[in-house]
């Protein structure tokens, strides 16, 4: 994964991301060792303090939890927890940007519900 | 535990003050990002660290010592800049052995495979390379020593675009595998700013701010949108720059404390982040304008 | 990391070995001066005729003086060379500070003094050797062709004093010059104007001084006088540099 450092987002955030994203495609299994804060500087060229802030942050949140002295590993929730913020957080942040542009551009509601559900058909015959 | 210790530091040149009662301190194992104009008195500081120059006034301290004219200091913090001598009299292959000798965590190793990496010449004089070649020889001086406390003062001068990357990765593979406190000086925040963990700013000589850089990043936003809604969002707000977009039209940059954004995106203001690099340059304008008041 | 401790004496070794490898220069240049000094020598230096009794005699002087006073100039130059920006801040390029960059510098001085002191006698052997074997000439006359041993060793170790001596006021001469930018206009009168005012004040002086160093004939006062001057030398110089900063 290259980094989008044009300031959108914190990079600890992004590393933050990454490691749930790695959970969600089931690259991370529960109770897998993730990455550590080295390795993940190493892998992104980026300072290792800035990496553990984004390791903490998802130990903040129960997706890791830590051994002393092995490292971080994942959660028996972890999968759950991810799966319910994205869909709080980042899905609706979507929506909410798709339905201030839909107002911008006068779209009802009826008819942005139809766009997706255009795209959602479309998205299930490509798969 | 702090490698370099700072107190009132100051540092006058003829009637000019280059440093100007700087206080701070620098843990130890930290990358920093030393940031500011030109003449901000970045090259004063780091040659007073390096126990090159003599502070006037204030006390400094780098691993616990005075550095200046201090041999301690002198084997263990090195300066790396462009202005870097050596004797025309050594071939590269020479320096690189000399430092061997002198650098006690030398790597020689590691300084011979950056040198045939970036395809330097043993029988080469330091005097003859290009400008991006000799900033490159010297950043492999600077990380081959492997000095307690490394200072890069614009390593990156003259260096094209892939060998800039490649040393900022060299920097970090190398501090990963041998940590150990690095202060870089740049014009180029964005570029270093990965690389990172505290952004020291400095601003005609004094401290601006000493940050971590994740902090730095959400320290203020811009706001964008008509003049008098922009005016009403960032009442009472530290505005850091301002600008006339169109005649009803502004863009603002305001220090991120406790904004009603969500507010402000209501009143149409378009909410932007303003990255750790924009931010310095617009903090350390002299004037609340820029160039477009010079044409008016 | 931990950190380096290295004493002194170890970095004015190190930065000794590596100004020798740096300014290997300075000893070619040595065998330079020397060579062109005996070639003008061997074309002799005096030449003049006269009749005695109604003989005419013809007789040329061969004299090693070209080679000691080229010798004593080029410890001269070197010593202030060695003061100058450029060869200040390559001694900083690695581990330095004042003291042991003045030390390993004196150091160097010194040991560049033994090459020239033992050359530039030698060579006065050579310029013999040369003119009896290659010039044609009848008699060889006003010094003995063959010196004791002993005698050899005391005029290489006189010379080695002098050198030292020159070479300590060169390099305090460049590091007071290194003070001010205007300094290196100015010194030359300022040291003028103090010679002519000690002739002035003190009339005889200078011939006292010239008593004082090089009227001695007892081997330990020569001693203590030429190497007790050139420490002092040293030691001006090395307070004086004392505060300076390096790379303005």
């Amino acid at each position: 994964m290259i980094l989008n450092t044009d300031g959108s987002k914190p990079i600890y955030v992004q590393i933050s991301e990454w490691i749930e994203t790695e959970i969600l495609k089931g690259n991370l299994k529960q109770d897998e060792k993730v990455y550590s804060q080295y390795k993940l500087a190493e892998m992104f060229t980026i300072n290792p303090a800035t990496a553990a802030k984004g390791l903490n942050l998802l130990s903040d949140e129960n997706i890791l939890y830590n051994k002393r002295g092995l490292g971080k590993f994942v959660t028996n929730e972890a999968l759950g927890l991810i799966i319910d913020k994205r869909k709080n957080q980042t899905l609706k942040g979507l929506l909410l940007e798709a339905a201030i542009e839909a107002k911008q551009l006068n779209v009802s509601e009826v008819e942005l519900v139809q766009m997706l559900k255009g795209i959602m058909t479309n998205l299930e015959g490509d798969a | 535990m702090n490698v370099i210790e700072c107190e009132g530091l100051t540092k006058q040149q003829w009637r000019l003050k280059a440093l100007d009662e700087l206080s701070f301190t620098i843990k130890e194992n930290t990358i920093t990002g030393l940031i500011g104009r030109n003449g901000a008195g970045k090259t004063t500081l780091l040659k007073i660290l390096a126990g090159l120059w003599q502070e006037t006034n204030g006390t400094v301290r780098v691993f616990s010592e005075r550095p200046f004219n201090n041999l301690l200091i002198s084997a263990n913090a090195i300066y790396v800049d462009d202005q870097m001598q050596f004797s025309n009299r050594l071939t590269l292959s020479d320096i690189l052995h000399e430092a061997g000798r002198f650098y006690g965590n030398w790597d020689a190793e590691l300084a011979r495979r950056l040198f045939n990496y970036f395809s330097f010449h043993p029988k080469q004089v330091h005097m003859h390379l290009s400008k991006g070649k000799k900033s490159t020889f010297n950043m492999i001086i600077g990380l081959a020593s492997r000095c307690a406390l490394t200072m890069f003062d614009e390593p990156t001068t003259g260096m094209d675009a892939s060998v800039r990357s490649d040393f900022y990765r060299a920097l970090l593979k190398d501090y990963l595998a041998y940590p150990r406190t690095i202060i870089i000086s740049s014009h180029h925040l964005e570029e270093i700013e990965d690389l990172l963990e505290d952004v020291l700013l400095l601003d005609q000589g004094r401290k601006y701010f000493h940050l971590p850089i994740d902090e730095l990043k959400e320290y203020a936003v811009g706001l964008t949108g008509r003049t008098e809604m922009v005016m009403q969002c960032s009442a009472n707000q530290e505005v850091i720059h301002t600008r006339q977009i169109r005649d009803d039209l502004t863009y603002s940059v305001v220090k991120n404390d406790n904004l009603p954004l969500n507010k402000a995106r209501q009143l149409g203001i378009e909410v932007s982040k303003v990255s750790a690099s924009e931010l310095c340059v617009f903090l350390t304008k002299k004037t609340k304008g820029g160039i477009d008041d010079v044409f008016k | 990391m931990s950190l380096n401790r290295m004493g002194l004496g170890t970095v004015v070794a190190k930065q000794l070995q590596y100004k020798i490898k740096a300014y290997y220069g300075v000893f070619s240049s040595l065998v330079l001066v020397q060579v062109i000094a005996l070639l003008l020598s061997v074309g002799g230096s005096v030449f003049s005729g006269t009749t005695i009794y109604g003989l005419s005699l013809d007789y040329t002087t061969y004299m090693t003086t070209n080679v000691i006073a080229f010798t004593i100039l080029w410890i001269f130059i070197h010593a202030i060379i060695m003061t100058t920006k450029t060869e200040r801040e390559n001694s900083f390029s690695f581990v330095s500070n004042q003291l042991s960059n003045n030390i390993s510098n004196c150091t160097f001085l010194i040991v560049a003094s033994i090459a020239g002191g033992i050359t530039a006698i030698l060579s006065g052997y050579l310029l013999r050797v040369i003119v009896y074997f290659f010039i044609d000439i009848d008699l060889l006359i006003g010094t003995e062709f063959y010196y004791p041993p002993g005698e050899v060793f005391q005029g290489i170790v006189a010379m080695i004093c002098y050198l030292i001596l020159i070479g300590s006021v060169g390099y305090l001469l460049g590091v007071i010059t290194q003070l001010h930018r205007m300094l290196p206009v100015l010194l030359p009168f300022v040291l003028a104007g103090i010679l002519i005012a000690l002739e002035r004040i003190f009339p005889g002086s200078f011939m006292a001084i010239g008593e004082y160093y090089f009227q001695e004939t007892n081997v330990f006062p020569f001693l203590f006088k030429f190497i007790g001057s050139a420490v002092i030398c040293f030691a001006v110089a090395i307070l004086i540099s004392s505060r300076l900063e390096v790379r303005k």
